[in-house]
């Protein structure tokens, strides 16, 4: 179904953090047994505690109340029961009893569920039996069209329709953990994408735009085509997102993306970047909590670029997991090769592979460690 | 062809261990309810007109042993109510305090689930 995506969440951070720390706008509930903290594991969001977990993306109100979000699960154990699911017209950050719908998976009992909270009390909508072993990964999403509730699992209606009108608002999306089997699903990521109208996408190629243009709070840049020359100068305010479904090259040089800006490639998916994400961020300053997340291949970036605070960059099978305002820790396969960054005090710590090389620049304090 | 029963609203609204739902959810098979509630979040009614969507003859089998659910007739929506026996329906719609009106006033099967849902929204 096509649509405007307005959230994207891959909990990109160190292990530990908490998820109202990753600086994308989560916040965690204050209600009585549903303040427990939930916490990035390997890149996945996981219960960290036996307390319910409630979170919502508090700065980023969804737009209409007809939307989609959906959570790619991981099931860290095939054991026992646990229940975690993802939350949509909720009620907002805060106290308050539990509003919200939720399409929510428990293990070994009464599978997939769309449930209904409504200050704090819990109907079972709908129910599927269904089981998942150690490493499966399904994605759930949540759809909700006027008070048309349905639930999708790896993208097939298994739920619904139903009518309900219970909860009409936009309200937010969120997720809930509650399970004292802590730490048996995991979730990967999250997406939410509006399903009313908006501007139609651009279907052809998108060249040399944007040069010197600003784009306000959650505006959105999709391209159908290829998408090159684009964002320079330009500048991404907080929320705005820019995706491509085919190639993005020369992006971002030299863009500024500020706080909770969002550049993101995949694979062939409805709000990513199909093809490869190249020459983006050479100059390009990286906010507080901006973000680059690439599925596909990431090539010659970085080069000048800043990374202020938080700031990260990923790239699919945690090639490279983390990256700090002057450090970057890259984990690297046969055959890679990494350009680092010029500037005084710069480091890299490459642990790579066989026929790995390293082309440093010649700044000022500039060290390279390498572990074979 | 789906299957629908009306079925005791059981639970007291404990999110995950005990939400309200039908007693249709005792059963390993797939299932849905509108559930009308109040401002509270406290359901309407004490009873629910459930779609099963997905099932096991065995499953079938001991849910219908199970006089906490009445089974209404198996068959099309279409299907005109004059041609079926409708003596078990007056019989749990009597019993559940839901009314004749809804089969009195009902032309198919199809006309009697819609009737029966517009009561669950205004009860009695």
């Amino acid at each position: 179904m096509a649509g405007s995506p307005f959230l994207t969440e891959d909990f990109l951070a160190p292990d530990g953090t908490l998820l109202e720390n990753l600086g994308t706008g989560l916040v965690r509930s204050t209600a009585s047994g549903n303040n427990g903290a939930a916490q990035v594991t390997n890149s996945r969001a996981t219960q960290a505690a036996a307390t319910n977990a409630v979170y919502c993306w508090g700065s980023n109100p969804a737009p209409s109340p007809n939307h989609e979000v959906s959570a790619k699960y991981f099931f860290n154990s095939g054991a026992g029961n646990p229940s975690v699911g993802v939350c949509a017209r909720m009620a907002g950050p805060g106290g308050a009893p539990l509003t919200f719908y939720q399409a929510r998976l428990v293990n070994n009992s009464s599978g997939l569920v769309l449930a209904r909270f409504l200050n704090g009390a819990a109907v079972t909508l709908q129910s599927a039996p269904m089981n998942f072993a150690f490493g499966d990964d399904p994605k759930v999403t949540l759809r909700m069209q006027g008070d048309q509730l349905s639930v999708l699992l790896n993208d097939q209606l298994t739920l619904g329709p139903i009518s309900d009108s219970a909860i009409p608002g936009a309200g937010y999306v969120g997720l809930r953990m509650a399970s004292a089997n802590v730490n048996q699903i995991r979730v990967t990521e999250v997406r939410a994408t509006s399903l009313d109208n908006g501007p139609a996408p651009i279907v052809g190629q998108l060249n040399a735009t944007l040069d010197g243009a600003t784009i306000s709070s959650s505006a959105q840049v999709q391209v159908a085509g290829a998408l090159s020359k684009s964002l320079a100068p330009a500048t991404l305010a907080s929320a705005a997102a820019l995706a491509s479904t085919a190639g993005l090259t020369k992006a971002l040089a030299p863009a500024m993306l500020t706080a909770s800006a969002y550049i993101e490639a995949e694979p062939p998916q409805q709000d990513g970047v199909e093809g490869t994400l190249s020459k983006i961020l050479a100059g390009a300053t990286l906010a507080a909590s901006a973000r680059v997340a690439v599925r596909g291949a990431l090539a010659s970036t970085l080069e000048g670029a800043i990374l202020v605070a938080t700031a990260t960059v990923a790239r699919s099978s945690f090639d490279i997991s983390k990256i700090y305002p002057s450090r970057v820790v890259i984990f690297e396969g046969s055959g890679s090769r990494v350009t680092p960054f010029d500037g005084s005090g710069s480091r890299i710590t490459p642990h790579d592979g066989s026929g790995s090389r390293v082309t440093p620049f010649e700044g000022s304090g500039s060290r390279i460690t390498r572990f074979e | 062809m789906k299957r629908y029963y009306l079925a005791d609203r059981i639970g007291d609204g404990t999110p995950d261990t005990n939400e309200w739902r039908p007693s249709v959810a005792n059963y390993p098979v797939g299932w849905g309810w509108q559930c009308p509630v109040d401002a509270n979040g406290v359901p309407l009614n004490d009873w629910g007109l459930v779609e099963v969507f997905s099932e096991t003859p065995a499953a079938i089998a001991t849910m219908e042993q199970d006089p906490s659910l009445d089974p209404l007739p198996y068959v099309a929506r279409d299907v005109l109510l004059s041609t079926l026996d409708t003596a078990p329906v007056h019989a749990a719609l009597i019993r559940r305090g839901i009314g004749l009106d809804v089969v009195l006033g009902a032309d198919t099967f199809g006309d009697l689930l819609d009737n029966i849902t517009a009561r669950a929204a205004s009860p009695l």
